[in-house]
């Protein structure tokens, strides 16, 4: 019983605090699981010659975070030395995403990273209550992937089937770094990705292999898309807040009403049909429902 | 593990690294109940079992959703055979034409009814206008044939069927692939564990490796059937790795032999077996086990048709309880065991543990080296770890 809710500024909007809305979406849903809890948040202004990447150095039953900026040519050969050791489990490869995740409540995680102050074109927070994996930082949610740069994906849910998978991408030579099934959901979504670049066939062909109950959202660097399972077992919602002379018009998605209710995203209110992926990209102008 | 264990498991890493050589008796050959009194290999089909629904996996209903039994033979060929019920009818022993004839009906019966089996056999039934075949027949090659194809074009056959049996054999292999665009299977069992990746890259769409044939060979002395299905999987898997093919493009694993119930369907599939083949005389004898009726071809061809249903019934029932709507996606995590000797012979979880046996001991060195200060690389380890569970 996870809780994940997403933002979309309209018109490309960065200025505004967007970790602010995603914290108050949060907050709301905090009642549905309280183990883990963690953000991705996009701004296309931070970080542009170095890729970012964000991993956990385990030492003793500890989880030191460690943030290492990487020039494109040095990429290949820190992601071999990364991967061969065993202790390490990276979090997030970025080039405009902000990804901060840890066990504990929103607010801890706000004590520690001041998320709230993170703006950001669009940002996606999750909640954790751990059904298959244990409560550790690194299986916090969003998950990413070194697959390619600014994938995130929070969950909420089980892919039953998730070892076939699991193994199917191995065998492609894809290297995972946890047992959560979420994980296995980012890298087989960059792995579409990069075969022909569309996310709804991507989202499409998940939909299409993946058992269970579950509901996601999957940021990329200008688009989120927020996906129900085959049977809609689990719950999934959107809607539109106009805006107004404070702050800019957005679409937010969680699982719960009461977070689009917290943030005032109560126009065209909507739940995706099962086993259709619903899409929203960055550029969107116009308060039309996207298909 | 206690720490007792964890002692007896230190102390032979000791052993090993003064002397090189691994334990002569492993601390836990009584556990693992290797051999039983007769010093015959046990059966550990029954110290394996599948895992139901649980938390993290809620159950499908398999009276309302859709569990998928289809499986696609072919590859990337234009002819493809479709099964609906992952069964091959294959045994070791020639089939005789009146058995022949009671599965022909019984698989034209089920055919008709959306349940699509396959059947591989040498000799075959003679069709008329009323009694078509309505099944895919893979026609089964001997191996010492020195004719071309045209004898087995005549008949129309989905499939082909060859048996491997050395290096000649891989000359027909080619050449029946230049000739021939539907599925073509491979029995690897008299050659298993080599060639396999021979076969597939010359266009093989298939292994069959019979686990009792298998079992009997030096290589695979007092090893079991689960170590056969396990090892074969990882041969082709073996051939696929880093490569980008779609997965449902594979080749596929049929395994025949021992398998013949429900039960041992799911748990073989969850090995990695697409296909199993079923033994023709042993299909018979159990649909015919409880038969009060005269055995002619039709009462036969009746009970070869309930129990083909109902085993479509068990085996679509056990990964809709597992929370599948897809029969194929069963894996070695959906089992376990409480078989020591299981779980090193197929890498399946421990019971109450959720790790493999391999998994913990390597997690026991893994602390000894680092608490040690000892420098081991991985496959360094991973010696270390084979030589403590004598695999």
């Amino acid at each position: 019983m996870c809780g994940i809710c997403a933002v979309m500024m309209e018109n490309r909007n960065k200025d505004f605090p967007i970790g602010c809305l995603l914290y108050k979406m949060m907050e709301s849903q905090q009642i549905r699981a309280q183990d883990s809890t963690g953000v991705a948040i996009f701004n296309k202004e931070t970080n542009k010659e170095f890729y970012k990447l964000d991993y956990f150095r385990k030492n003793n039953g500890k989880y030191n975070p460690v943030t290492e900026k990487v020039p494109p040519e040095r990429l290949d050969k820190t992601f071999y030395e990364l991967t061969q050791d065993p202790n390490i489990v990276i979090t997030s490869f970025a080039k405009e995403m902000n990804l901060l995740k840890d066990i504990g409540l929103v607010r801890d995680l706000d004590a520690k990273y001041k998320i709230r102050s993170i703006q950001g074109t669009h940002g996606i927070g999750h909640l954790r209550i751990a059904t298959s994996s244990r409560v550790t930082p690194d299986n916090a949610h969003p998950f990413s992937t070194i697959v390619m740069p600014d994938i995130a994906v929070v969950h909420n849910g089980e892919i039953t089937n998730y070892s076939k998978l699991r193994s199917s991408l191995e065998l492609q030579g894809y290297h995972l770094f946890t047992r959560c099934d979420s994980e296995v959901i980012a890298v087989f979504i960059a792995d579409q990705l990069l075969r022909h670049g569309d996310l709804e066939k991507a989202n499409y062909e998940l939909i299409k292999k993946a058992d269970g109950p579950f509901t996601y959202i999957v940021a990329t660097s200008n688009s989120l898309a927020l996906v129900r399972d085959k049977f809609g077992a689990r719950k999934g919602i959107f809607g539109y807040n106009p805006g107004n002379r404070n702050y800019p018009p957005f679409w937010a998605m969680a699982t719960d009403l009461s977070a689009l209710d917290s943030v005032g995203a109560t126009f065209y209110v909507e739940t995706p049909q099962p086993g259709k992926p619903k899409i929203f990209y960055n550029e969107m102008k116009t308060r039309s429902i996207p298909n | 593990m206690n720490d007792a264990d964890k002692f007896i498991i230190r102390k032979a890493i000791l052993e090993l690294a003064k002397t090189g050589t691994p334990r002569f008796t492993s601390i836990d050959d009584e556990v693992r109940n290797l051999y039983n009194i007769n010093s015959k290999a046990i059966n550990l089909w029954d110290f394996v079992t599948a895992i139901g629904a649980q938390l993290s996996r809620p159950p499908y209903d398999p009276y309302r959703e859709t569990i998928s039994l289809d499986i696609s033979i072919g590859r990337k060929r234009s002819r493809k055979v479709i099964l609906n019920i992952p069964l091959i009818i294959y045994g070791n022993i020639a089939i005789h034409y009146s058995s022949l004839e009671s599965v022909h009906v019984a698989l034209n019966r089920l055919a008709e009814k959306g349940n699509v089996l396959g059947l591989i056999s040498e000799i075959e039934i003679n069709t008329t206008k009323d009694n078509k075949r309505k099944y895919p027949l893979f026609k089964k090659v001997p191996f010492d044939i020195n004719d071309g194809l045209e004898d087995y074009k005549k008949s129309h056959p989905e499939g082909l069927m060859l048996q491997y049996k050395d290096e000649t054999s891989l000359k027909m292999l080619q050449n029946f692939r230049k000739e021939f665009d539907g599925p073509l299977l491979v029995d690897v069992s008299e050659v298993f564990p080599l060639y396999i990746k021979t076969i597939l890259e010359e266009g093989a769409d298939g292994i069959i490796v019979d686990t009792d044939k298998v079992t009997k060979n030096e290589r695979y002395k007092g090893k079991h059937a689960i170590a056969v299905i396990h090892d074969a999987k990882k041969a082709i898997n073996d051939y696929y790795k880093g490569r980008e093919e779609n997965d449902d493009d594979n080749a596929i694993l049929v395994i025949a032999g021992d398998v013949n119930s429900a039960g041992k369907i799911v748990k073989a599939a969850a090995l990695g077996a697409n296909v199993v083949g079923y033994s023709t005389s042993m299909l018979i004898a159990h649909s015919n086990m409880y038969s009060e009726k005269p055995s002619d071809v039709s009462s036969i061809a009746d009970n070869v048709y309930r129990h083909m249903v109902g085993t479509k019934g068990e085996i679509k029932g056990i990964p809709a309880a597992l929370g599948y709507s897809d029969f194929h996606n069963l894996s070695p995590s959906d089992l376990r065991t409480s078989s020591i000797d299981a779980s090193i012979q197929g890498d399946i979880p421990l019971e109450g543990i959720d790790r493999t046996y391999k998994e913990m001991i390597e997690q026991v060195v893994n602390e000894y080296v680092s608490e040690k200060g000892i420098k081991l690389n991985s496959s360094e380890t991973q010696e270390v770890v084979r030589s403590i569970v004598r695999e």
